[in-house]
């Protein structure tokens, strides 16, 4: 039986929130909203069952629309890891909601689609994402994780050593 | 005020199911002033299969009287995708020697490296 690589590209917004120094008074002050910055430090660290759980709590601390549109991408790119593309949908379409030119979250919603067999709205997704970011390499990534789901491919090389043109060199001394 | 640097990750997951792909490698002619002793087969390059690319490499070398390949260099090649694995392959490669009191054969072999891609036949 033929089989093919799949491999996932997840983006995550590391909600690091770090300190910040204050140009005036040289204080360093702390994370806003320190769930959401561990949230995404275990989600970074694939450890999706933690990611999710802090990144709730950061949800619920969350203060005005940045910090939300935050956790929902990230809660999105963690249910997939938690295999729930359902729920990481839901996330994944609050923040194109109200953010509609985050292409982080169209290369997340793009797995999320090729995993529950949506593959033109994936694509859809890929494109869109990449009118947004040309240069990004994890849509790249998912590009090809959905054209190894829709049109598998085999790899095959040929070496053809029929075409020798031999050349004749100057003699060289042992 | 709080920065919030983004961080781009590249992450490779278990979420999907992953095996490494089938590679099929066909020698088309040994013939040639010297005879393959060995001949590597090289590795499609992953990008390139990623982004469904295709291509040719033609490798020349001289080969040495023990049957290594010395100054490998690329001819021609359609993408620069598959010059670093096809020069890989060649050095990976050998040719049997040459018995002492015979003459080496001071002549430039070529080898081309043909890439493609295939439609995969999934069988359930």
């Amino acid at each position: 039986m033929f089989r093919y690589v799949v491999m996932l590209a997840l983006t995550l917004v590391a909600a690091v929130g770090t300190a910040e120094e204050d140009a005036q008074a040289k204080t360093v002050l702390g994370p806003r909203n320190i769930y959401l910055s561990d949230g995404a430090d275990a989600l970074i660290a694939r450890d999706g069952e933690r990611g999710v759980s802090l990144t709730m709590k950061g949800l619920r601390l969350a203060q005005g629309l940045r910090e939300e549109k935050i956790a929902h991408a990230n809660l999105c790119a963690g249910f997939l890891m938690l295999e729930q593309p359902d729920t990481a949908l839901e996330h994944c379409n609050w923040v194109l909601e109200n953010d509609p030119f985050h292409w982080r979250t169209y290369n997340n919603r793009a797995l999320v689609y090729i995993k529950l067999k949506r593959f033109e709205e994936s694509e859809a997704d890929i494109r869109r994402g990449q009118e947004l970011n040309p240069k990004s390499e994890n849509l790249k990534e998912v590009k090809g994780i959905l054209l190894d789901e829709v049109e598998p491919v085999d790899e095959k090389i040929v070496i053809d050593d029929r075409r020798n043109q031999p050349q004749s060199l100057p003699e060289q001394s042992e | 005020m709080i920065r919030w640097p983004l961080v781009l990750l590249l992450l490779a997951s278990g979420l999907l199911a992953a095996d490494d792909p089938p590679v099929s490698a066909r020698m088309i002619d040994a013939t040639g002033d010297r005879m393959p002793d060995h001949t590597q087969a090289p590795n499609y390059p992953r990008v390139a299969r990623r982004d469904r690319i295709e291509g040719e490499v033609q490798v020349c070398f001289e080969i040495d009287r023990k049957g290594r390949p010395r100054k490998v260099a690329v001819r021609r090649s359609t993408n620069r995708l598959f010059e670093k694995p096809s020069i890989k392959a060649v050095k990976a490669s050998s040719f049997r020697p040459i018995p002492k009191g015979e003459v080496v054969p001071h002549v430039k072999s070529c080898r081309t490296f043909i890439y493609s891609l295939e439609p995969a036949i999934i069988e359930d």
